[in-house]
């Protein structure tokens, strides 16, 4: 069964009742939502917050996806659109609050992996990202971490590849100098 | 940066035409220096990969997708909470009571009727139902108790007496008879009394 008549069948039998059914694909797709969220917002938490919020909105409109795209592109649209959405908010929050430097500092350092050495490497990855504007972070993202071809991410994002592909460009760029600097 | 690492940069990103890419791609085994940033910008990104791909926590995603599944069945059971039921019983009592009410016997008095279908008040507040005077005074006089000034309509009293003060009196008998008149006229000619 490929993975397209996979998901299709696990839709149809959530929405004919079978709460596992959901199960497998939060499984499935969790991950994929979580790493997204977290690259775009190097926070833990925030990651928990989207993640969650991009399964509940599964849970609840799952019965209005019609299959015109995979189900992948349709959370990973719920997914970037969330997130940049969150990110909006935090930085009108951060506009008007004194104290969320702080707060950032804070929460941060907090994620999910164990290891010193991986934690350490996944601070540095989120570093580099966090000097990247957003548009360009979210192709990065996408295309590195995800493995997406431009066609997909144009489907998620709706913008043109050509612009796609000069966001990566210069996502590129400024990673590379920024190694170099760090040389 | 250098232009020629910039032309990687570029291949890395598909912005480069098959012919251009080929080119640069062999002009990478002429170049140590080009070969070992191409190399280098592999690594970088195979390691950045490897961080966010190869995540050894499964529980967390685990826990995660169980705690949204209980979410979402609380949520779903909330909608029938007692609230809800208590919320459904008023507005059934409600209903019910709205129904027993008759609003027909408003509806059929002519009274109420016209009252209810006068386009403003003028329509239903006829002055033609005041014509005759006398019997509006009669009317006056018999809800006289709440009206403490009937009595001095009654009484045969000029007037202007009622509204004079102890001090207007005072002043008005310091004036000769003749000028006391022609002042009342005239408050009668302007219509003030």
């Amino acid at each position: 069964m490929d993975k397209y008549t996979e998901d299709k069948q696990l839709v149809k039998d959530f929405l004919d009742g079978d709460e596992r059914a959901f199960k497998k694909i939060a499984d499935k797709y969790s991950r994929r939502i979580y790493w997204h969220a977290f690259g775009m917002l190097n926070d833990h938490f925030e990651a928990d917050e989207i993640t969650q919020t991009v399964l509940l909105v599964l849970y609840k409109k799952l019965n209005t996806f019609n299959f015109e795209s995979s189900l992948y592109t349709w959370i990973y649209k719920i997914t970037a659109t969330r997130t940049l959405n969150y990110l909006r908010k935090k930085k009108i929050k951060s506009f008007f609050s004194i104290d969320s430097d702080n707060v950032k500092e804070m929460y941060s350092k907090e994620n999910i992996i164990l290891d010193v050495e991986r934690s350490e490497k996944l601070e540095k990855v989120g570093e580099i990202l966090n000097t990247l504007p957003t548009k360009q972070r979210e192709v990065f993202i996408m295309k590195t971490f995800e493995e997406m071809t431009y066609e997909e991410i144009a489907e998620v994002t709706g913008k043109s590849v050509g612009g796609l592909k000069a966001n990566y460009f210069h996502a590129l760029k400024k990673i590379t100098e920024k190694y170099n600097e760090e040389e | 940066m250098k232009k020629n690492e910039e032309e990687i940069l570029k291949l890395f990103s598909g912005l480069l035409s098959d012919s251009e890419a080929e080119e640069l791609k062999s002009s990478l085994d002429n170049s140590g220096s080009l070969k070992d940033f191409n190399s280098r910008l592999e690594n970088e990104l195979a390691e950045m990969k490897e961080v966010y791909k190869n995540y050894p926590e499964p529980n967390y995603f685990y826990n995660l997708s169980n705690s949204v599944i209980n979410k979402a069945e609380e949520k779903r059971a909330s909608f029938f909470q007692p609230s809800f039921a208590y919320a459904l019983v008023i507005a059934f009592v409600v209903f019910v009571a709205s129904q027993l009410v008759n609003f027909d016997a408003v509806n059929s008095n002519p009274e109420y009727a016209a009252l209810i279908n006068a386009s403003d008040l003028e329509d239903y507040i006829s002055f033609d139902q005041f014509a005759d005077l006398d019997e509006f005074t009669d009317a006056l006089i018999s809800d006289s108790n709440e009206l403490d000034y009937t009595e001095y309509l009654l009484s045969g009293v000029d007037q202007t007496e009622m509204f004079q003060t102890f001090d207007e009196n005072e002043i008005l008998n310091l004036l000769d008879e003749s000028t006391e008149e022609a002042i009342l006229n005239e408050l009668a000619n302007k219509k003030i009394l």
